[in-house]
């Protein structure tokens, strides 16, 4: 019965009635089994009258009324052309009113080519139709021109983008044909998108939805929730993408073609790189009530295909993979056809299944094709794709260019990498290019090589979206103006006793980079990601609440992360490490060598989230050398439901004696770490962080009055700032990844932040502020005081890792002082 | 010399974990209440309600009452479910097993308490299936029971559509689990 009901709700009605009949053939209870029939009745009768979409109807009746010279009404709210249309038939003579309806029919071939994919019959369609149309003066002459650029975007031409905003333009300043407008909106955000352009395309469709709806167009909202959500999707915000996907899903209407098909495969796919393949496996039946052609039968194999090698069922998955090759064969458009075939060639490459000699030369044929097209949203996973064939046909050297080519392709792009192969394959099995470039590198013991495809690889980061969506600003977006570093240029940029330490995360190992100033050597320990990232969060998780002390995950971690390479690193050398971002939770300071020492007391620490950083850090850093000055503010009576934090003042009052004519504030207000905070090279924040899960932007600082959200920071008031510590709970806890309360500051130029990785009782916060600037005051370095600090509070409490393990330093590590004798 | 601040937390969470527990500690001890006793009231306390609360239906065998929204049921015939509530979610706190976690998710949910519901249940599952991220326990449990609850008290989520479709994921692994279940 939940099940009926689930898939009732998400708009699965094909299942829902096969659910509702099920429950109420084996319910025993007469009023349950009552209930449950009368709602079988309600779900059946609402999947047969799919209605036609506007747009359908407005050409039919059209037609029809252009033969007759008869009125037309407008079905649209406020979109006036289809009565303009009837007022100008009115006065045409019988000749061109026949012109005009054979002008029509044409056009409607277009479309109906259009729709499936068959783009040479459709544009030359759509063009003969426009002349017809503007000669006779008709205001139909604007949907054709439309449909036509259309056509020509799909093709990739030049300059269609200009040609659709300039009829856009038009049509905002004719203002009497809304509905067109926002087909113009529409045609410009599938070309956006098309070229890659996630965010720009976003925005497009968004204005379109907002204009389909107002003039009451639902099969159109239908579509471009459909188109939204694989836009949120390709730009990793998913749960916008489902969203707007199960929007699509509910919106019924008999499209042409394969169009609510397609719909329905997008879904699909999104619920299939989710994991959630009941989901999907029920989508099939609503699927397959769906109006077909023989390209979408075969699309609808490959999917059979794919969900039953997630169900574990190899044999049928591969029965159904034939069955949709030998579908192809049915398809008469060749270029819908080698559409299909890559299509299908994707889903059984995400599941391994085929030869590999077949698959490098269909993957030749079809990648090809995807760069000739400029549909090169597929592009990146083809090439992809096509280098692993290449390997695996004793290549390399063409694997390796089709490796650069596809990371070149993503980096110029902003995709979030996982999130961009979602609209090319539905496994989650597939790694990136950067990923199979690394481990061919490795392979080819060009150890630097592989280290900078995995820094290039950190580059690619997730970017906010919602940010836009609610007006904010981005502050986790850091300018990507830099140029990228080579390995050397971080070897030059070491400083004595400092070695840089790359971790990366590979599906089956995990890599680690040891840069010196002489020399990388990398070391690959083979482990299961998703078990590595269980047994860091398991130690996170004794971490934080001081079970610890025997923890074999401790002991794991160490083996896993430290161990293999420690021993290259001198005592006492400054690490700059360099963590994934599924591993950022790790408490580094923790993991003990061989002789069970832990790291804490080996070496001081900073963490970056790229190499490439510790070059940049240094810079800003050395760029605002010379001050010392510090504010200290504290935010001990938040509003609300919050605790006082009375220590928070003791905190504050205590470590600012480190500094010479410090500025503390026991009061701390929202406009003191704003404005206020300008003149300051040290900040010091003592209160409550509340980090927001779902919407990072959200998460806030709480000052007295008030919070203080993450996108309202002021970059300008850090403008001078070398450190600022967090001394709150989580402020490095990122809920996705790099979008902690210390990343947003570290986006906005700040050379160093000192952070928790959990929360931290307000006594241990309190002790290592303290002992932390007393070290910074001494001349101490950065990472050398936090190093100090934490220390001192595992020598007063070993067995408390959630007091002494819980700050890390990000950034420069260097110092902020000279000498005390200088400070005082 | 160390010098040791004033005891109290900067973190909310922990010092609020305290007061429950200690609420709870002393509840308990003043009450020693027949819990068992009191979970068969709370479903006679649902049966003796004209509608039920929640679309969704649970796995234990209440009788039928035709769905109505919470908002048009009077506040006041919810009494008894909550007092029942309080008293599993006691026996839930003090034992910390799985049984008494159903039952006191079950009765959360009776008593209009979805959010309530679904995190326990989600701890449940988590914890039952030993797997750290809800949609995977979802896939790996094997209490078909629980998964239809589970189901049942996402459904009182409609306007997410992640919820939608974990209670799906829920539902449909509980009816591969017992297909002849009529609950799943």
């Amino acid at each position: 019965m939940n099940r009926a009901l689930c898939a009732q709700r998400i708009g699965m009605l094909q299942a829902s009635a096969t659910a509702w009949h099920a429950a109420s053939t084996l319910e025993t209870s007469p009023e349950w089994r009552s209930d449950a029939a009368e709602r079988e009745r309600t779900v059946t009768r609402s999947i047969q009258p799919a209605t036609e979409p506007p747009e359908t109807l407005f050409l039919t009746s059209l037609t029809d009324s252009a033969a007759v010279g008869k009125g037309l009404p407008d079905v649209l709210t406020t979109d006036r052309l289809a009565s303009d249309t009837a007022t100008q038939l009115s006065l045409l003579s019988q000749h061109d009113r026949e012109r005009l309806a054979s002008a029509l029919r044409t056009y409607a071939d277009g479309r109906e080519a259009f729709a499936k994919d068959e783009l040479t019959a459709a544009c030359s369609a759509s063009s003969a139709a426009e002349g017809a149309l503007t000669s006779l003066k008709s205001p139909l002459a604007l949907l054709v021109r439309e449909q036509h650029i259309r056509c020509q975007c799909t093709r990739a031409q030049t300059g269609c983008l200009d040609r659709i905003r300039s009829l856009r333009t038009e049509l905002v300043g004719l203002r009497r044909y809304p509905w067109l407008s926002a087909r113009t909106a529409y045609a410009e955000g599938q070309t956006l998108y098309r070229q890659g352009r996630i965010y720009d395309a976003a925005e497009s469709f968004h204005s379109a939805l907002d204009e389909f709806a107002a003039v009451g167009d639902s099969a159109s909202v239908g579509l471009t929730h459909s188109v939204l959500g694989n836009t949120y999707a390709a730009a990793g915000e998913s749960d916008a993408a489902l969203e707007h996907h199960l929007a699509a899903i509910r919106l019924r209407f008999h499209y042409r073609g394969d169009r609510r098909r397609i719909e329905l495969e997008d879904a699909m796919l999104f619920l299939l790189r989710h994991d959630y393949v009941s989901a999907a496996e029920l989508l099939l039946d609503e699927m397959a009530s769906a109006p077909a052609t023989a390209a979408g039968r075969a699309m609808e194999a490959a999917l059979r295909g794919v969900i039953a090698f997630r169900n574990g069922h190899v044999q049928n998955s591969e029965h159904q993979f034939d069955h949709a090759r030998l579908l192809l064969d049915q398809v008469d458009d060749r270029t819908l056809r080698a559409e299909t075939r890559r299509s299908v060639l994707l889903a059984e490459a995400g599941t391994g299944i085929g030869s590999s000699r077949r698959r490098l030369a269909d993957i030749e044929a079809t990648t090809t094709m995807a760069e000739r097209e400029e549909t090169s949203l597929y592009l990146p996973r083809m090439l992809t794709e096509r280098g692993i064939a290449f390997e695996a046909a004793g290549e390399p050297v063409r694997a390796e260019q089709d490796y650069l080519r596809a990371m070149s392709i993503l980096e110029s792009r902003e995709l979030r990498i996982d999130q961009s192969s979602l609209v090319l394959g539905p496994s989650t099995a597939q790694d990136s290019a950067f990923d199979h470039a690394i481990v061919l590198y490795l392979k080819q013991r060009r150890v630097a090589d592989a280290l900078s495809a995995a820094e290039r690889s950190l580059s690619v980061r997730i970017s906010s979206l919602y940010a836009r969506g609610m007006q904010g600003r981005d502050m986790f977006r850091s300018d990507r103006g830099d140029a990228a570093s080579s390995i050397g240029d971080i070897q030059e940029s070491l400083r004595a006793g400092q070695v840089a330490v790359a971790l990366y995360l590979l599906k089956d190992a995990v890599i680690t980079w040891i840069v010196t100033p002489s020399g990388v050597s990398a070391v690959r320990r083979p482990i299961g990601a998703e078990q590595l990232i269980d047994v860091v969060a398991r130690l996170h998780s004794c971490a934080s609440i001081d079970a610890c002390r025997d923890d074999p995950e401790l002991e794991r971690a160490s083996n896993l992360l430290l161990r293999d390479w420690i021993q290259q690193v001198p005592r006492g050398a400054t690490l700059w490490l360099q963590k994934p971002v599924e591993l950022q939770a790790l408490p580094f300071a923790m993991l003990t060598t061989q002789d069970g020492e832990p790291l804490l007391l080996r070496n001081p620490i900073t963490t970056v989230s790229d190499l490439g950083e510790l070059i940049r850090v240094q810079s800003r850093d050395a760029a605002r050398a010379g001050s010392s000055s510090a504010l200290f503010l504290a935010a001990a009576h938040p509003r609300g439901s919050l605790e006082p934090l009375p220590t928070a003042t003791w905190e504050v009052t205590q470590a600012a004696r480190s500094y010479r004519g410090a500025r503390v504030d026991v009061q701390a207000r929202r406009r003191t770490f704003g404005q206020g905070a300008l003149p300051y090279a040290v900040i010091h924040f003592a209160g409550h962080v509340l980090v927001n899960d779902e919407q990072p932007l959200f998460s806030a600082l709480v000052f007295d009055d008030g919070l203080l959200y993450i996108h309202e920071l002021d970059p300008r008031a850090f403008s001078r700032a070398r450190l600022v510590v967090l001394a709150g709970c989580d402020t490095g806890r990122a809920p996705k990844p790099r979008m902690s309360v210390a990343d947003a500051l570290l986006s906005q130029h700040v050379p160093s932040v000192v952070y928790t990785l959990w929360p931290v009782d307000d006594a241990s916060a309190a002790d290592f502020a303290v002992a932390f600037h007393q070290a910074i005051s001494a001349g101490k370095s950065r990472a050398e005081s936090v190093q100090q600090a934490a220390a001192s509070i595992r020598r007063a409490y070993p067995d408390r890792s959630s007091a002494w393990a819980a700050f890390q330093l990000a950034g420069a590590p260097g110092p902020i002082t000279k000498t005390r004798r200088r400070e005082s | 010399m160390h010098m040791s601040p004033p005891p109290n937390r900067r973190c909310v969470r922990a010092k609020w974990a305290f007061a429950v527990t200690t609420a709870m500690v002393v509840a308990i001890c003043a009450g020693g209440l027949g819990t068992a006793a009191r979970r068969d009231q709370l479903v006679r306390d649902a049966d003796a309600l004209p509608c039920r609360l929640m679309e969704g239906r649970l796995s234990s065998a209440f009788a039928y009452r035709p769905f109505r929204r919470g908002e048009d049921v009077p506040r006041r015939s919810l009494f008894p479910l909550r007092t029942a509530e309080s008293v599993l979610r006691q026996r839930w706190q003090v034992r910390h097993d799985k049984t008494s976690g159903r039952q006191a998710a079950e009765a959360r949910l009776l008593a209009a308490d979805a959010q309530g519901a679904i995190a326990l249940m989600t701890e449940l599952l988590e914890r039952d299936s030993r797997r750290p991220d809800l949609l995977s326990a979802i896939h790996t449990s094997r209490d078909a029971s629980l998964l239809s609850d589970f189901s049942a008290a996402m459904l009182q989520r409609p306007a997410d559509p992640k919820a939608l479709v974990l209670a799906l994921e829920a539902a449909d692994r509980a009816w591969q689990l017992q297909p002849t279940s009529t609950t799943a």
